[in-house]
């Protein structure tokens, strides 16, 4: 392996064996031999991924595609079936909160000894130490029993051991979601700097640290390599194909759950788009959007109005509108025709979370009218806000000016 | 990782056992010390009052030189049941350390059986200290103690592997562990002279790893005989292959633990 590579991963598969029991497990390692026929669970099919010395690169995809298991293999916990696996360099791995830690002994203890598992002497140890208990924050609960320790606190002392063993290869996994809004930054700010000098492979589902951390990103479905490229297009490819079933069903698939109405007007697609006239799955900040609506009547429709409605993750309605305002430019629809609708409006940068907009069509007056076709959650969305962005959304178009005032006598 | 790094860690590994066994607990480390005391006493009381056991040797027929004469056959028992007991249960106890983190994993039971060491040579003072109190001093051959307690450190090493790795796959192997650790407990000469086995019986006493040591170690200590070099060279030539059979069977079974636990 030449010698500007930290990582090769070359047709790397994993595939577990599952024996009927543990007795022929322990047998079939022994004699090499199979007792009893196993079933294959295939991890990780094929894997192959080279990282350059002060690269960062992300490893994403959904739950049980194999991320974990290929970190494993990476650090040299599992074996892989096939494939080889080659690195260069000192690796430190988060990849489960206290892992190594027991839970009888104190922090300070149980630094020790997560420092010597990677190599460190004692006098090593002593001397990082300051550094390692300013990091971490936990004060004099380093002194107290692991087991004591909240989930945040174990996260924090974790972080702050790898963070302190000169590792050349950092891997962090999702064990990093549980610490709180300030300790995370702490911790971006720490991989900021370590990228400079050492190469960082991160998991995560936060997309969007993924684009602004790593410079490529591996995304993993089902065990094989979906796709391996630059952070930003792998990222928005991933986030489409989340929301890929949603977009086949709003084009005109069955009834299911979450809709309802007389079924004189069908939609047959709802989507958000950007200015770019691209569909809008990340809302990072402010913009006219335009939400387009296709529908079929299959009766003539008086009066139709069409509606929405973005909710977030909660399903809290948070703002909508609806076309009557604008009843002039429709006032009927004709049996049989095909109608392309569109809303367009400032969609303000919302906190960060999940949202959907739902849409409707119905007929009549705002008093009283008909619901021809409504869907609780025609699209759905991301909105990516700095983290301290408390309440729905961020003002726009906000301006400050200070004064001082006289006394009045 | 380098040598020295792995005497760190099971510097590390073994003082976080020794101090963990008595943490929490109101008296502490002096346990290490009362506990075989304690133990002595009773066996003493039932053996030599009540079974009314004597030893052929002819002169001992005083309780202090039956009791002494125990204590080593209990301690150097201590030593290797502590091993047969905890190893099969170590890996589970430490899973993440096999899932979640690179570990040499073959050091755990190695802390273990130190472990027990440490134990047992704090039994040992404690003997000493009796034994100078009641007969005012040591013959000069109980340097040759380690001499002793080699042989059945190694054989506890390799027996301490072996059972780690089949721990894992047979669970069972943890609950037979006690009923054995007291089999070989009584088929050792621990409360007996071995001359008090009928002649064609005492060979297979000789199988049981705890018999040879227990002799030596008696001999060492009552009549300062140090142990013949042959008989000694041959069992620590035994134990030696146990060891390298036990590490052996670790290692090839290994990549299966992370799947089973």
């Amino acid at each position: 392996m030449c010698s500007d590579l930290a990582v090769s991963l070359q047709g790397v598969s994993k595939h577990y064996p599952i024996y009927p029991s543990p007795v022929r497990r322990m047998l079939s390692l022994l004699f090499n031999r199979n007792f009893g026929t196993p079933k294959i669970i295939r991890a990780l099919q094929d894997v192959s991924l080279t990282i350059a010395k002060g690269e960062t690169v992300a490893i994403i995809g959904r739950n049980g595609s194999g991320k974990s298991t290929l970190l494993q293999v990476l650090c040299g916990i599992l074996q892989p079936t096939a494939g080889s696996v080659q690195v260069q360099g000192r690796v430190a791995a988060l990849l489960e909160l206290g892992a190594g830690f027991s839970p009888e002994f104190t922090g300070r203890e149980n630094v020790f000894m997560s420092a010597a598992v990677y190599g460190l002497s004692r006098e090593q140890i002593e001397q990082k130490m300051p550094d390692i208990l300013a990091f971490a924050e936990i004060d004099e609960f380093i002194d107290q029993p692991v087991k004591t320790y909240s989930s945040g606190m174990f996260v924090r002392l974790a972080f702050a051991v790898i963070a302190h063993v000169d590792a050349d290869i950092l891997v962090i996994d999702e064990a990093l979601a549980v610490g709180d809004a300030y300790f995370t930054q702490k911790c971006m700010r720490f991989l900021r700097a370590f990228k400079q000098q050492g190469t960082l492979i991160f998991v995560s589902h936060d997309t969007h640290s993924v684009i602004t951390l790593c410079d490529r990103a591996l995304w993993l479905e089902k065990g094989h390599t979906q796709m391996l490229g630059g952070a930003k297009e792998v990222s928005e490819a991933y986030i489409a194909s989340l929301y890929a079933q949603d977009a086949a069903q709003a084009d005109g698939g069955e009834h299911r759950q979450g809709e309802f109405g007389s079924g004189k007007v069908e939609i047959t697609r709802c989507r958000l788009l950007d200015d770019a006239d691209k569909e809008l799955r990340l809302l990072e900040h402010a913009q006219t959007v335009v939400l387009e609506v296709h529908c079929r009547a299959l009766e003539a429709i008086e009066l139709p109005i069409l509606g929405f409605f973005v909710r977030d993750r909660l399903g809290q309605p948070l703002f909508g509108e609806n076309s009557i305002a604008w009843a002039d430019d429709w006032q009927q629809m004709q049996a049989g025709g095909q109608y392309c609708l569109r809303f367009s409006f400032i969609m303000p940068l919302l906190a960060t979370g999940e949202y959907t907009l739902g849409v409707a069509i119905g007929s009549g007056t705002q008093m009283q009218h008909t619901q021809h076709h409504w869907i609780y959650e025609a699209y759905a969305f991301k909105a990516q806000a700095s983290p301290h962005l408390t309440g729905f959304m961020a003002l726009n178009e906000v301006s400050f000016a200070a004064q001082s005032v006289a006394d009045k006598a | 990782m380098n040598l020295r790094s792995y005497m760190y860690l099971i510097k590390q590994l073994v003082s976080r056992d020794v101090a963990g066994r008595y943490k929490g607990s109101l008296l502490g480390g002096v346990w290490a010390v009362a506990s075989p005391l304690i133990m002595l006493a009773v066996y003493t009381f039932v053996f030599s009052m009540v079974f009314q056991v004597r030893w052929g040797v002819g002169d001992e027929a005083n309780k202090t030189g039956f009791a002494l004469n125990l204590f080593v056959g209990i301690l150097l028992h201590g030593l290797l049941a502590e091993t047969l007991s905890r190893t099969p249960t170590i890996l589970m106890q430490q899973a993440s350390f096999v899932k979640k983190i690179v570990f040499p994993l073959w050091l755990l039971p190695v802390a273990v059986v130190i472990s027990a060491l440490v134990y047992a040579l704090i039994g040992f003072m404690v003997l000493f200290a009796v034994f100078v109190f009641l007969q005012g001093m040591l013959p000069l051959a109980v340097l040759a103690l380690p001499l002793v307690l080699l042989p059945l450190f190694v054989f506890s090493l390799g027996a301490g592997w072996f059972l780690a790795a089949l721990g894992v796959y047979v669970r069972d192997v943890a609950q037979i562990m006690p009923l054995f650790v007291t089999v070989l407990m009584f088929m050792a000469p621990i409360f007996y002279p071995i001359s008090a086995i009928p002649e064609q019986y005492q060979g297979w006493l000789m199988i049981n790893p705890l018999t040879y040591a227990v002799e030596m170690g008696r001999a060492l200590l009552f009549t300062g005989q140090l142990p013949e070099p042959v008989p000694y060279l041959g069992y620590l030539a035994l134990s030696v292959l146990c060891a390298g059979l036990g590490l052996a069977f670790f290692l090839k079974v290994r990549k299966g633990f992370a799947d089973v636990l």
